[in-house]
């Protein structure tokens, strides 16, 4: 029998050989099908909801500057009524530029409202001190003799003020205080006076502020700090960390691998003709990324942010061939090269990875101390790479190096975490530092079967915006 | 059977036209798995990673060839890989450079029905059987072989008439056997 004839009878009884599968593969096949779908599904869910939650905090972030502008308009604009003044006592003294040109009152530049109150209480206590002998004195009368001495002041800084809306537009201004004017009045007693001072300083409950708003009333400016701290809890901060990548055999693995491409040619014998991939370095890494960090608790909050991530490797390749090759891959697919690294490993090449990263993490504060909390954090990163060189090994041609990024998967699923320090007090710069443990869920290589994932360790540093103030 | 249909919904992700797809072909690609390995289970296991693959990678079939020329070399392809993988028949490869041997005149009068002429292959060692099967029922060149094994089209061709030469001597062997338990059997 010739070779062909005996090859051919071969071939053909082959064809016809046929094995009936047990029912378990297409269950395997499927669930394998069905899982790389819901690790989509998951990935653009966790892409959605950060994004949305890094929008709604730029959403909250603008209107809280809007609406600081539009208050300060409010405030700059509104004319003061008796109402106000009456509502909120340590508030009325409020004097705005367009109600004072509309008066013509001058207001003295650099004035403020606080200025304003401390002028009053300077009053009050004075006029308590000279008349200590007068202090069954009724509320309106006391009003009357406050209202009184403010004029006197005005009038000592020559300030006019129409004498029909004397109530309506406080002046104020620096002076000598004349507490002459304020005798033979009548007052109330101390314990009044203190309890009046107490609702002036006293933080009012967000019903009372909202009902104030609702009737065109002006807030205090601590109770509309108050107010704006509580509708934006979403603290904001830059992440920065530095560290060292390296391809690992397993998930959660510190064992290094070679990167050849059995996702390519494997080829199953000795590799005794071909030089083996070579060994593959740990490279340089980093990340930086904004973040938005949302209080859940006392010891415990959620962040998310949009990032980048620089991984790399390092790893010798032949010389460079800059001559065209085809390969198939395993896919049956014809990979065309212009150019690759073949011979012997004696260049130092280093492979970078950029990818783009929506971490979210929840941080909890494990000791009890405030000055130097002490944060352990865990969370998800799901990442895209979006541009890679790295190379990829094959026995094709006695062992070749050679770039294909459609062998890489694009997709990838992070887990991190770290432990850092924080420093600083909240209404201050704040930041906080400490190592870091990443760990690519997703292997490197699409087809790879002996897989590869990424294991990233660093040193984590973030640093919180200062939050503005509000004026 | 209308592929084009078939791959148009298994590119939708229908599970009913993977399912489709895969009762189509999954008998005669098991057997083809069924030749590298050294037992059903490896077989199977091919079979599975083969099949998701095909599924994975079924946008880059061009519909120019054959689909079951296609998903069959996804099949031998993963069956190479899987035998890398796995130390069991890793110690059992060795491709070293021999003396071409003369290819063998005999006629084996192949009586074997296809199963057992499977096992037989399947009894090749290992190195013997991987370079076997790709020339002889997968009808790869020894230079194409050499490329996908990373050695040499001298040593695949060395490689190949030793293991034909031994393949028609078992065939021979069990054809008489089988020959003498049917005559005995009468």
């Amino acid at each position: 029998m010739q070779e062909n004839e005996f090859e051919k009878r071969l071939q053909e009884e082959m064809e016809e050989f046929r094995l009936r599968p047990s029912e378990v593969v297409w269950d395997k096949i499927d669930d394998q099908l069905r899982k790389k779908k819901r690790r989509r599904i998951v990935f653009y869910i966790f892409l959605l909801a950060g994004l949305s939650l890094i929008g709604y905090s730029g959403y909250l972030l603008f209107t809280e500057k809007q609406n600081l502008t539009e208050q300060d308009v409010a405030i700059n604009d509104k004319p003061t009524n008796n109402d106000t003044q009456k509502s909120i006592p340590g508030d009325q003294t409020i004097a705005t530029q367009k109600s004072a040109k509309d008066q013509d009152q001058i207001i003295m530049p650099g004035e403020n409202k606080t200025e304003a109150s401390r002028e009053k209480q300077i009053i009050e206590k004075r006029y308590r001190l000279e008349r200590p002998g007068e202090l069954q004195k009724t509320e309106p009368a006391r009003q009357n003799e406050l209202k009184a001495s403010e004029n006197n002041i005005a009038a000592g800084e020559k300030i006019t003020t129409p004498p029909n809306d004397q109530d309506n537009k406080p002046v104020v201004g620096p002076g000598p205080v004349p507490t002459d004017e304020l005798a033979g009045k009548n007052i109330n007693t101390d314990e009044e006076l203190t309890s009046e001072k107490k609702d002036i300083n006293s933080p009012k409950s967000d019903s009372a502020i909202a009902a104030i708003e609702k009737q065109g009333q002006i807030l205090p400016v601590d109770q509309q700090k108050q107010k704006k701290k509580s509708t934006l809890p979403i603290k904001w901060g830059l992440d920065l960390s530095v560290g060292v990548s390296q391809l690992s055999s397993k998930a959660f693995s510190f064992s290094a691998v070679s990167q050849n491409a059995d996702a390519l040619y494997a080829a199953p014998g000795n590799l005794n003709s071909s030089p083996p991939p070579s060994d593959v370095l740990n490279g340089i890494a980093f990340k930086v990324g904004i973040v938005g960090e949302l209080n859940v608790s006392k010891k415990s909050s959620v962040s998310a942010g949009l990032g980048y991530a620089y991984y790399s490797n390092r790893i010798k390749t032949g010389s460079y061939k800059d001559s065209s090759l085809v390969l198939r891959t395993m896919t049956a697919q014809s990979v065309a090269l212009n150019s690759y690294y073949q011979g012997s490993q004696v260049m130092e090449y280093t492979n970078h990875y950029h990818f783009i990263q929506l971490p979210v993490n929840y941080q909890l504060q494990l000791n009890k101390g405030v000055k130097l909390p002490l944060i352990w954090s865990i969370g998800i990163a799901p990442a895209y790479l979006f541009s890679t060189d790295a190379l990829i090994y094959d026995t094709a041609r006695g062992g070749i190096h050679y770039k294909n990024n459609d062998a890489f998967n694009k997709f990838h699923f992070n887990i991190n975490t770290g432990l850092s320090f924080r420093f600083g007090k909240t209404n201050k710069m704040q930041w906080s530092l400490g190592p870091e443990l990443s760990m690519d869920m997703t292997g490197l290589m699409k087809d790879a079967d002996q897989k590869r994932y990424f294991m990233y360790g660093g040193i984590t540093g973030r640093v919180y915006f200062k939050k503005k103030n509000i004026k | 059977m209308d592929y084009s249909r078939l791959i148009r919904e298994c590119l939708k992700g229908k599970s009913q036209a993977q399912r489709e797809l895969y009762e189509h072909f999954a008998e005669i690609m098991l057997g083809v798995c069924y030749r590298y390995t050294r037992s059903v289970r490896d077989a199977e296991d091919v079979l599975q990673e083969g099949f998701v693959k095909v599924f994975h990678h079924l946008k880059q079939y061009k519909q120019e060839g054959e689909l079951g020329a296609w998903i069959r070399r996804i099949m031998v392809n993963t069956a190479l890989n899987y035998l890398k993988r796995h130390r069991k028949y890793q110690e059992e490869m060795f491709f070293t450079e021999e003396y071409l041997h003369p290819v063998a005149d005999d006629d084996p009068a192949i009586r074997l029905n296809s199963k057992e002429l499977a096992d037989l292959i399947r009894q090749l060692p290992q190195g013997y059987q991987v370079i076997f099967n790709l020339h002889a029922v997968e009808g790869f060149t020894h230079v194409e072989i050499g490329e996908m094994l990373g050695i040499s089209d001298g040593t695949s061709r060395s490689q190949y008439s030793r293991a034909r030469n031994l393949l028609i001597t078992w065939i021979e062997k069990y054809s008489s056997e089988k020959k003498n338990t049917s005559y005995a059997g009468k």
